[in-house]
């Protein structure tokens, strides 16, 4: 009963902890944002629509469903021939220098924006975990 | 109520038909083309600087920052840059090879640097050669550790910390800790707060007199406060954490070197922008020299168009003069003047990342990123205000109205404006016989519609666009070699040369 009282308490504080740390969705939408306009709306434009034929769309984009790729192409940048809703793009992406949180942010922007929506929410961790 | 709306109607229209229009001239496509051209360097990303030693020597930057140096076609990586901080449309820029080369193998060049000069945070690559400094060799040593541990600190500061701290260091205290104390206490810029402010005071203080103690029995609770001294700071200030820095900001730096075969050596920052910001948009930035040997340099005004173009106080969205030697020359038209950033030489500009010096007017020429509809060519006179943005041709790339004024007194027109906006990089005269019809023609890189512009000035005006060079990438840079040819450095290809059949 005592073990199980501990464990129950380690349990609560445990959950506690990650409620004040783990960053909000709507404070990341809101940082992820302005962001967005910083660094990406100058080609993707601010509806996400990007130009056809030279800069991807984000809006209802399905590389999207990719989410590792999508972290993997703003934290490194992307480079040569893809293929965005059925349209060929190729082009450079250079990396915009965002640190993991930003890039955190962002994503959830991205991905909750112009008519995308996913449950998942990306955090600061999982960005620092994806690799090259 | 019917002309209401015809009133609104022919408003909307004749608004969007302006929107719509081209500037005069428009750009024309030649039918024949009597000229090809040849990669001479391939596999470039984002070749923003160029600048040839000889005809055969160059130096080109990758934005990302890598500097190359291409030998009789050969392409070698040159090592010893500083960190660059790559961010948004910040990174290595321009660079360019100093008038006096032959003699002193110098080159100068621009890049994005997190370093803080304003808050004397900043890379010592130079040691500290003040003889006074090294009254004891403890003091040396401690010095040595501190570099060791802090490649970002700035000659002043290690004064000062010395200044502070010289009997610690002589009787053996840790240089690293006393350091860290001195620039918790010192160097706090983000905190407003005053409570905070003196927690960190109190706390140090709480330290310092258990350390000078030197009581056993006190050393739990020195760990204790220690430890709540970096949980502040880690909060706060721009240490290292758990040995990553966490970037500030950055703003563009200039920095001059000595070039020897494949390595920069003697590197020195000889101007920084302040103040930091995480901002991406508006480094600038160009460097080119005039015929009296001064360097002329520019600086976007780093996303915040409100504060800084006009504030001759401030840097950013400005251009720069200063002598080879880094210093400011007395005829700036800011030189003494208070409060003001004396080496700037022309300020209200957006982002110039094209500059040239016209050799037959002896005038400085920019290109400038407008917003939409309002990019520019300016030609530089010294005190002058380019008007940005109290006064502009374009509006905001979203559409709405940045001011509904085009020209005021006091403030310059440019000399041309692209609607729709190029995106305009580099830009050089031809000033050779290589191409007969092109002579005193300007030649401006489009990013947007990647192609190479070139414009005929007659009196200041242009009267002739041409499209030189069509659907070959984005172009960033172009440059008039040693040998008369044009080159012209194209994102995701390399180096073109042009040439005349």
């Amino acid at each position: 009963m005592k073990f199980f009282v501990t464990f129950y308490f380690i349990f609560i504080f445990n959950i506690c902890l990650s409620l004040f740390t783990k960053k909000p969705l709507q404070e990341s939408l809101l940082d992820g944002q302005e962001i967005y306009k910083d660094f990406c709306a100058q080609c993707h434009l601010e509806d996400g629509k990007g130009v056809k034929g030279i800069y991807p769309p984000l809006a209802k984009s399905d590389f999207l469903k990719d989410i590792n790729r999508t972290i993997s192409s703003i934290k490194y940048g992307l480079k040569g021939p893809i293929i965005v809703n059925g349209e060929k793009y190729n082009s450079i992406m250079v990396s915009q220098g965002l640190d993991d949180e930003e890039i955190s942010d962002v994503v959830n922007y991205i991905l909750n924006s112009w008519g995308n929506s996913t449950k998942q929410l990306i955090t600061e961790e999982i960005v620092n975990s994806i690799e090259k | 109520m019917k002309n209401t709306f015809l009133t609104i109607a022919t408003l909307t229209a004749s608004i969007l038909s302006c929107s719509a229009q081209e500037n005069l001239p428009k750009v024309q496509t030649p039918d024949k083309k009597n000229y090809s051209y040849k990669i001479i360097v391939d596999s470039l990303d984002i070749p923003w600087g160029m600048s040839f030693i000889n005809e055969n020597d160059l130096l080109v930057t990758e934005k990302s920052g890598i500097l190359y140096r291409i030998r009789n076609g050969n392409k070698k990586r040159v090592k010893g840059l500083p960190p660059v901080y790559v961010r948004g449309q910040g990174g290595l820029l321009d660079i360019a090879v100093s008038p006096h080369y032959e003699e002193t193998k110098e080159i100068f060049f621009t890049m994005s640097s997190e370093i803080d000069t304003f808050n004397k945070i900043s890379l010592v690559s130079d040691s500290v050669s003040d003889e006074n400094f090294f009254n004891s060799e403890l003091i040396k040593k401690g010095i040595e550790l501190i570099r060791e541990e802090y490649p970002f600190v700035f000659n002043e500061t290690l004064k000062d910390f010395i200044e502070t701290f010289k009997d610690e260091l002589n009787n053996g205290f840790d240089p690293i800790e006393k350091f860290q104390l001195f620039l918790d206490v010192n160097y706090y810029p983000d905190i407003k707060d005053q409570n905070v402010l003196n927690q960190i005071s109190e706390l140090s203080n709480r330290i310092k007199k258990i350390e000078i103690s030197n009581d056993i029995n006190l050393y739990e609770e020195e760990k204790k406060l220690k430890s709540k001294l970096r949980s502040i700071q880690k909060k706060y200030s721009f240490l290292p954490q758990n040995g990553k820095r966490k970037a500030k900001g950055g703003h563009t730096a200039l920095y001059r070197a000595t070039l020897v075969d494949l390595e920069l050596k003697d590197l020195k920052m000889i101007y920084k922008g302040d103040f930091n910001t995480k901002k991406g948009q508006h480094w600038g930035s160009r460097i080119v020299f005039d015929d009296d040997n001064y360097l002329y340099f520019t600086i976007g005004d780093r996303g915040n168009r409100d504060v800084n173009p006009q504030d001759i106080s401030r840097d950013g969205g400005k251009v720069y003069r200063l002598n080879l030697d880094g210093s400011i020359p007395n005829d700036n038209p800011f030189f003494g003047k208070g409060n003001v950033r004396e080496a700037i030489y022309s300020y209200g500009h957006r982002n110039p990342q094209g500059m040239v010096f016209n050799k037959k007017t002896k005038r400085i020429w920019t290109s400038e990123h407008g917003p939409k509809g309002g990019d520019e060519i300016n030609i530089i006179k010294p005190g002058k205000n380019y008007g940005w943005p109290i006064i502009t041709y374009g509006i905001n790339y979203s559409g709405t109205i940045i001011t509904n004024k085009t020209s005021m007194n006091g403030m310059e027109q440019p000399l041309y404006y692209w609607v729709p906006s190029i995106a305009p990089s580099g830009m050089a005269f031809s000033t050779s016989n290589v191409y007969p019809k092109w002579k005193n023609s300007l030649f401006v890189g489009s990013l947007k519609f990647e192609y190479l512009e070139r414009l005929e000035i007659k009196k200041e005006k242009v009267i002739k666009r041409e499209k030189v060079l069509e659907s070959i990438g984005r172009v960033r840079n172009v440059k008039e070699g040693p040998d008369g040819y044009l080159y012209v450095a194209v994102e995701g290809n390399g180096i073109l040369k042009i040439i005349p059949n």
